[in-house]
């Protein structure tokens, strides 16, 4: 009984963990190519313009994704003998790019021309915090500073 | 300083695996893992009980513990009178043992349940049911029962089963953690716990071996040997069978052919039950329809 019930969250799991990761990689890609002009470093100091005033606003993306049961199972037997824990890579890619791309579009409607000084940072979102080794989801957060241009300069 | 928008390639965070791939390998290797450690670990714990002395045992499962507290018989005077019965009918079917089998000593109890069983607990208990009265007619078939059950403890099974038990789940819980709750552990210990059926069913299988040459020593010949198992199969006819890897018996059908075969080798004629023990699986029979 207990067996049928595991498979059936692992099919279900499988099944609609796919779906989802397939879909948000096309989107994340696709989001990538158009956004793939406005430049995000990691530079703190801003480029010297001469003509005019830059203007520097805070700039945050965020994004939590959550794991699914079949990639829970499939990560927790290979904790148990070690090695590269590809389940939680690619939650954590699809979760890095798409803060990173939420930050840009923010700044894009700042009319920023770049963010400087971006950062990334990711956090668990445990079911049951009392409970250890166990991830419900996975937070990452871009921020960064964009600069617009601001008033021209008057000599 | 420049800037070139280029999108940078796919694959590096990411690898483009197919998931099941890792899953079945992830699986089916910890399965095969986990089968050698218990199996390995079962045979050690097996070999060693026999090292535990019987007083031992009896000390350590005394007729006070706690677990024993359900399977007591009740105070009527039926009930002591049919446990009086019981304790003598295996008292003198351990007479006739064997001398290596002499440091044994057995209690009775009868359960309050009206499902025909009876089953061996460590510290020399056996247990039987109410309900078995009412499944067997003669004196014969319910010293065969009796014989099984004492079977299982000059083999020590009861023990074994519990050391076997118990080194296992030490081992689960050294792996997983000891929180009980995880759906990892709860699926491990499904898989260690159908191991251990197959070593269940080798030890009934023995002790009906070694219970039809008691009762043939005891009676001079092994008729009643098969009467509860053809009860079981009459039984059984109506619920469906459990295939025999899921069940820690061996399968009705196998046991009551050798037994039979036995029976009519050696007929003999058979004892009847005893009065008292009539009405007591009547009554019980009756409080069941209640």
């Amino acid at each position: 009984m207990e067996i049928i019930v595991l498979l059936i969250l692992l099919a279900t799991g499988y099944f609609f963990g796919q779906r989802a990761e397939k879909k948000h990689f096309k989107s994340i890609i696709e989001r990538e190519k158009a956004h793939l002009h406005f430049p995000v470093v990691t530079m703190r100091t801003p480029p010297a313009i001469a003509q005019h005033e830059l203007n520097a606003e805070l700039v945050a993306g965020n994004a939590v994704i959550s794991i699914d049961f079949f990639k829970k199972f499939v990560a927790s037997l290979k904790m148990l003998f070690g090695g590269r824990v590809t389940q939680y890579e690619s939650l954590l890619d699809r979760a890095r790019r798409e803060a990173l791309l939420r930050m840009k579009e923010q700044a894009a409607l700042k009319n920023a021309f770049v963010v400087m000084n971006a950062r990334v940072e990711t956090a668990s979102i445990s079911k049951n915090s009392k409970r250890r080794n166990s991830v419900g989801a996975i937070e990452v957060l871009a921020y960064g500073t964009a600069i617009s241009l601001g008033k021209k300069i008057q000599r | 300083m420049r800037y070139t928008p280029v999108q940078p390639p796919e694959g590096i965070n990411v690898i483009d695996e197919h998931p099941l791939k890792s899953f079945f390998i992830l699986t089916v290797g910890t399965i095969g893992v986990l089968l050698v450690v218990v199996a390995v670990l079962g045979l050690a714990a097996d070999y060693l009980v026999k090292y535990i002395p019987v007083e031992y045992e009896q000390n350590l499962f005394s007729k006070e513990s706690v677990y024993l507290m359900p399977f007591a018989t009740d105070k009527s005077e039926e009930g002591l009178q049919t446990k009086q019965y019981l304790q003598n009918l295996v008292d003198e079917l351990h007479a006739v043992a064997g001398e290596e089998y002499a440091g044994h000593h057995f209690q009775v109890e009868i359960a309050d349940d009206y499902e025909a069983n009876a089953f061996a607990v460590p510290g020399g208990h056996i247990v039987v049911t109410k309900g078995l009265f009412s499944s067997i007619e003669s004196e014969n078939g319910l010293s065969m029962i009796l014989a099984h059950e004492m079977a299982h403890h000059y083999e020590r099974h009861p023990l074994r089963s519990t050391g076997r038990g118990l080194v296992v789940s030490l081992f689960l819980l050294t792996v997983l953690g000891a929180d009980g709750s995880s759906f990892l552990q709860g699926f491990l210990g499904n898989t260690a716990s159908i191991t251990n059926l197959a070593f269940s069913r080798q030890q009934e299988a023995d002790s009906d071996v070694f219970a039809s040459d008691l009762l043939m020593k005891f009676y001079g010949h092994a008729s009643g040997a098969a009467e509860f198992f053809q009860y079981v199969e009459s039984e059984e006819g109506s619920i469906g069978e459990v295939p025999s890897f899921l069940s820690t018996h061996p399968a009705t059908e196998d046991r009551i052919s050798n037994l039979i075969e036995l029976e009519n080798q050696h007929a003999g004629d058979k004892k009847p039950l005893p009065n008292f023990l009539n009405n007591y699986a009547a009554s019980a029979s009756e409080q069941e329809e209640q």
